[in-house]
């Protein structure tokens, strides 16, 4: 039995994936982290539902009114649960990157991320919607020491299907993967939010992210 | 006589040399609740800085504050003490001999610290944060809906004019080390009171009153071995001077009226070719109306002096 968490962050709809994982007779879907109240909702009827964050990490947290959850921390559900285990993780990773920030050592098996992309993207001419929205957290997932399987734009586009395609990809093998060393660029302006993949081992850091290149045909 | 009302603090620290005095302030002032410590990462690894928080609190008989482990880390970068180890050692606190620590930690780590005391704390709680700002980044990450219990944060960290003792030209090291982290702190509006490398450096400390320290009882030697090998180790930098930064942020909630500043608008820049983690401090005479900082400027090193040697004698 595969161990599996679903992350659902903001611009992702969840439900799918969520349905996929459920039902799937070699996974035990130990719970959901998110952070839209009307999704969480919808999402509880498929795993324990535990509440996270969308809003980016270095967007202003002043004095003020935020969601009362009565569902746990999002962080706490995945320091627990993780070990072991592996993340499909859709949309903005922010959840995610609290819980790297609360947790440095902590050590899923793997994040499956659906997100970013090699060489061009969507809601700007070079970085795709969910590392757009939080490019803070998508470089402290991407360089944290736990390996990230990254569906990007180039493989995956604009598929209908590609966030069940990203569940999976926990049990089945439809897909080529190219090691390399991926961050996210979050100083210039002008290409904030895009994904750097080093296709080519120019920058000579350690390549250990595993960057889905191609599907294979018959998916 | 009605008692004068305790100031209730959390003191979040990184020991240290100059984080010993401003935990044995906060301890010896009646001024001060010390509700718990809080380690944090940067001068040296966190479990030295953790071990060092509890041989301060067994040096000085105190062992019944809370002590909660904090992050090892800063949020999304390395955690570089090459530079710290020069001036504090191998072990973050070099100097005094320690006996083996017996003191248990909380079982909660920093962050749930933070909150549970927050949540039940009757009045808002001042947190005074003398390291890298990790763990009230991730406070505020974590815990964003208790941010109203917090009444203001007195900060030892920051730069606003190049200093020999600072980490770059343009930065001092706390920020240095975690620079996402203080942008998050510097955002929420709370009100913030910077104690700068600037204004914390500058009074010196003489030998005088390091042999001033060392007969006022067990926290006074203490606190004259901290400083003897502080100095050793300042001089063999070359640097003719040094001074106790950190307690400063403790001194002025004591006694406020030791301190000059103004109000200032600061916010972190994270992206300059030489200014990424300068504290970027509008201080102009016709400066912009929006602050949200009160930078200090100016000390009474007689005053300061003569209350840090009154905490240490009162400490025993």
């Amino acid at each position: 039995m595969k161990k599996v968490i679903l992350h659902v962050g903001r611009h992702a709809d969840g439900e799918e994936a969520a349905a996929y994982l459920k039902q799937h007779k070699e996974i035990e879907l130990l719970g959901i982290s998110c952070a839209d109240p009307e999704k969480i909702e919808r999402l509880k009827r498929y795993a324990p539902v535990a509440a996270g964050s969308d809003l980016p990490l270095l967007s202003p947290r002043k004095v003020g009114d935020y969601p009362l959850y009565t569902e746990e921390k999002a962080w706490d559900m995945l320091k627990r649960e993780g070990e072991g285990a592996l993340i499909v993780a859709l949309g903005s990773l922010t959840s995610l990157a609290i819980t790297l920030i609360r947790f440095p050592e902590w050590k899923p098996e793997r994040i499956i991320v659906l997100g970013g992309s090699a060489k061009s993207g969507d809601v700007t001419p070079f970085a795709e919607k969910s590392f757009y929205e939080d490019p803070e957290a998508a470089h402290i997932v991407l360089t944290s020491k736990i390996p990230v399987t990254l569906f990007g734009l180039d493989s995956v586009g604009r598929r209908e299907d590609r966030e069940v395609l990203a569940a999976r990809a926990v049990t089945e093998d439809f897909y080529e993967t190219k090691k390399v060393f991926a961050d996210v660029e979050r100083r210039s302006p002008k290409t904030l939010g895009m994904s750097v993949c080093d296709m080519y081992g120019q920058l000579g850091k350690e390549a250990k992210t595993d960057l889905v290149v191609r599907l294979k045909e018959e998916v | 006589m009605m008692a004068e009302k305790k100031i209730p603090i959390i003191l979040d620290t990184d020991p240290g040399h100059d984080d010993a005095f401003a935990i044995m302030m906060a301890l010896a002032s009646p001024k001060i609740e010390l509700l718990g410590l809080t380690s944090v990462a940067g001068n040296s690894v966190i479990e030295n800085t953790t071990r060092n928080c509890l041989r301060i609190l067994e040096k000085v008989g105190r062992t019944e504050v809370p002590v909660a482990k904090g992050i090892g880390k800063p949020l999304s970068k390395p955690l570089i003490y090459d530079l710290a180890k020069k001036y504090h050692g191998e072990s973050g606190l070099e100097g005094p001999s320690y006996p083996e620590v017996k003191t248990p930690l909380q079982k909660e780590d920093a962050v749930d610290f933070i909150a549970r005391v927050l949540k039940e704390s009757e009045e808002k709680v001042t947190l005074v944060p003398v390291g890298p700002l990790t763990n009230i980044a991730a406070f505020i990450l974590s815990y964003p809906e208790l941010l109203g219990k917090i009444e203001q944060i007195s900060i030892m960290g920051g730069l606003t004019y190049a200093h020999p003792n600072g980490a770059s030209p343009a930065a001092e090291f706390n920020i240095f080390q975690d620079p996402e982290a203080a942008d998050i702190v510097f955002k929420t509006g709370i009100p913030i009171i910077m104690h700068s490398i600037n204004s914390t450096s500058l009074g010196q400390v003489k030998d005088s009153e390091i042999e001033h320290m060392r007969p006022l009882g067990r926290a006074g030697e203490f606190a004259a071995e901290l400083l003897e090998f502080y100095r050793k180790m300042f001089r063999s930098l070359g640097l003719s001077y040094y001074n106790i930064c950190d307690s400063h942020a403790v001194a002025w909630l004591i006694d406020p009226t030791i301190y000059g500043g103004s109000y200032a608008h600061v916010e972190m820049d994270l992206d300059g070719e030489y200014t990424r983690a300068m504290t970027v401090s509008d201080l102009r005479e016709d400066r912009s109306a929006d602050t949200n900082c009160f930078v200090i400027e100016s000390c009474d090193q007689e005053r300061y002096f003569a209350l840090m040697f009154q905490c240490l004698k009162d400490l025993g």
